[in-house]
């Protein structure tokens, strides 16, 4: 009997082609929206939960410091509550690193007459660390020696992007929820519009003996076919502008220490399942209107 | 034939269309096996009687019981089931255009849940039955009003259904494919369907002793009873 319905469902997809690809592509639409806010909202979770995991202060050392007070000074710090380590970093290294990220424009590093940057200490945060007031009395503490230019450790960038992290995943759920109902509203419509076509057929069904389940069953496939295929074209769409993406920006700069990845496999299959969901609801509500006359 | 239990119980009928009434005061009982003419000129209440019995209209009051089956009580549920104890010569026809003959008549058996070979099966020897197998493929609208006909008929009979309701079967048929039809009618009767015509084909009545029931403005005029 599934068979069956499943061949009927199929048939009407292929007599009504249109009709139904405006619908797939509205449902993938939606889910295209949807799923690149998730996307955002999943990679700046993560970026933060590394940058939680391992916070680090960039110390920058005054010009022309001997390197035996510099190794006094990295031994104070290494001795400080919440640092986990100290690594030093020469200016030969830091401009290597440079040229190394920027090696489409080398020439301007190869042109220079002598190494602008300073010699840095990296101090690693231990992660127990977490309260933002003990790494800013860190910073602080570690900035008033007089061999330290600054102290470079992302407090303002890292507050705002957590705000902007909890505006993006708001604005996920409501355009999820956005999209949904635009979803079941454009199926439902669709749905009406097959139906009010194949009226006169569905009610000869009736007439000779056809259950609500009989009428309903080939539609509900349909929903559930349209769903499934604009959930999945719309995460291919996803995926295609994210390879794109990944290949045409240079990803250290934007992430370090951090690779940005696709949404997982898991919330992938979740989109796919809302968007049948959403086929599905869309030919319930309307049919429940027509089967009631 | 014409001596067992009622298959079809008629109480105090009436069907209304707005202030228009159609039906008035029907109470009238059909047995099981029973071969029965409705006639009446046109207008009678002949095809609006036939209606009410698969409920094709809805009953304005009184209460008609079809196998035990009361149907002003009926169930939403289980209307399909009364349906599927008919098999309705429509006047009008009802075949679906966008589907072939043969997709038409296996409809009625997918609804009842046959198997596809067995389906296969069925709809090639109502064909035969009625002179049509050679347009299994053919769509409704490519066939003459006749034709259409009989396929209704064989969509009528697949589903070899325990009441046969027939309105004006033989109106768009020639002389030698009425008479086709109507032997057709009294084989699936001699097997033991109950058959109800509606027509007011006098030659029609006449080519078969059977019971009468006579319509006019709505009200029942004359039962000749059991044959």
């Amino acid at each position: 009997m599934m068979l069956m319905f499943l061949k009927r469902a199929l048939l009407d997809l292929k007599n009504n082609p249109l009709l139904h690809t405006v619908t797939v592509i509205v449902i993938a639409l939606s889910v295209l929206i949807v799923s690149t806010f998730m996307l955002f909202s999943f990679n700046m979770a993560k970026m933060i939960t590394v940058w939680e995991s391992g916070v680090r202060l960039i110390v920058y050392i005054k010009p022309g410091i001997p390197m035996a007070e510099i190794e006094t000074l990295m031994d104070d710090i290494s001795h400080m509550s919440g640092v986990k380590n100290v690594r030093f970093i020469s200016k030969q290294e830091a401009l290597a690193k440079l040229a190394k990220k920027m090696n489409k424009q080398l020439s301007l590093i190869e042109n220079l007459d002598k190494n602008p940057l300073p010699d840095a200490l990296e101090v690693w945060i231990n992660p127990a660390m977490k309260q933002w007031k003990e790494i800013e009395r860190l910073a602080i503490h570690i900035e008033s020696s007089h061999l330290v230019d600054d102290v470079e450790y992302g407090k303002n960038w890292l507050k705002k992007f957590t705000g902007i992290l909890n505006i993006l995943r708001f604005s996920a759920v409501m355009m999820s929820l956005i999209f949904f109902l635009a979803a079941v509203f454009i199926v439902a419509n669709t749905i009406r519009l097959v139906f009010y076509s194949r009226i006169e057929e569905l009610k000869i069904m009736r007439l000779v003996g056809a259950t609500d389940r009989f009428i309903k069953m080939p539609f509900y496939i349909q929903g559930l076919i349209q769903g499934a295929a604009g959930g999945l074209i719309g995460i291919v769409i996803l995926y295609v502008f994210f390879i794109i993406m990944l290949s045409s920006i240079d990803i250290d700069a934007v992430a370090y220490s951090f690779s940005i990845e696709f949404i997982p496999v898991k919330s992938m299959i979740i989109i796919i399942f809302c968007s049948m969901f959403a086929g599905w609801l869309g030919c319930y509500i309307s049919l429940r209107r027509f089967l009631k006359q | 034939m014409g001596n067992s239990a009622p298959i079809i119980r008629i109480f105090h009928v009436y069907k209304r269309y707005g202030s228009q009434t159609a039906l008035a005061d029907i109470t009238l009982d059909i047995n099981a096996k029973e071969f029965v003419f409705v006639t009446g000129p046109s207008g009678a209440g002949k095809t609006t009687l036939l209606k009410l019995l698969y409920l094709g209209e809805p009953i304005s009051e009184g209460h008609i019981i079809v196998d035990g089956m009361n149907l002003t009580r009926i169930k939403r549920d289980r209307m399909p089931f009364l349906r599927r104890l008919f098999g309705v010569i429509f006047q009008d026809y009802n075949l679906i255009p966008n589907k072939t003959v043969y997709e038409n008549i296996a409809l009625v058996l997918e609804i009842a849940g046959h198997k596809r070979n067995m389906i296969t099966k069925k709809v090639g020897s109502v064909l035969r039955a009625v002179g049509m197998e050679d347009r299994m493929n053919a769509y409704p609208p490519s066939l003459s009003g006749g034709e259409q006909q009989k396929i209704t008929i064989a969509r009528a009979i697949a589903g070899d259904p325990k009441i046969i309701l027939a309105d004006e079967p033989t109106g768009s048929l020639d002389e030698d494919s009425a008479g086709d039809i109507m032997n057709l009618l009294r084989v699936l009767h001699a097997r033991g369907a109950t058959v109800i015509i509606a027509t007011h084909d006098k030659e029609l009545i006449r080519s078969i002793p059977a019971r009468q029931i006579r319509l006019d403005h709505g009200h029942l005029r004359e039962d000749t009873g059991s044959i």
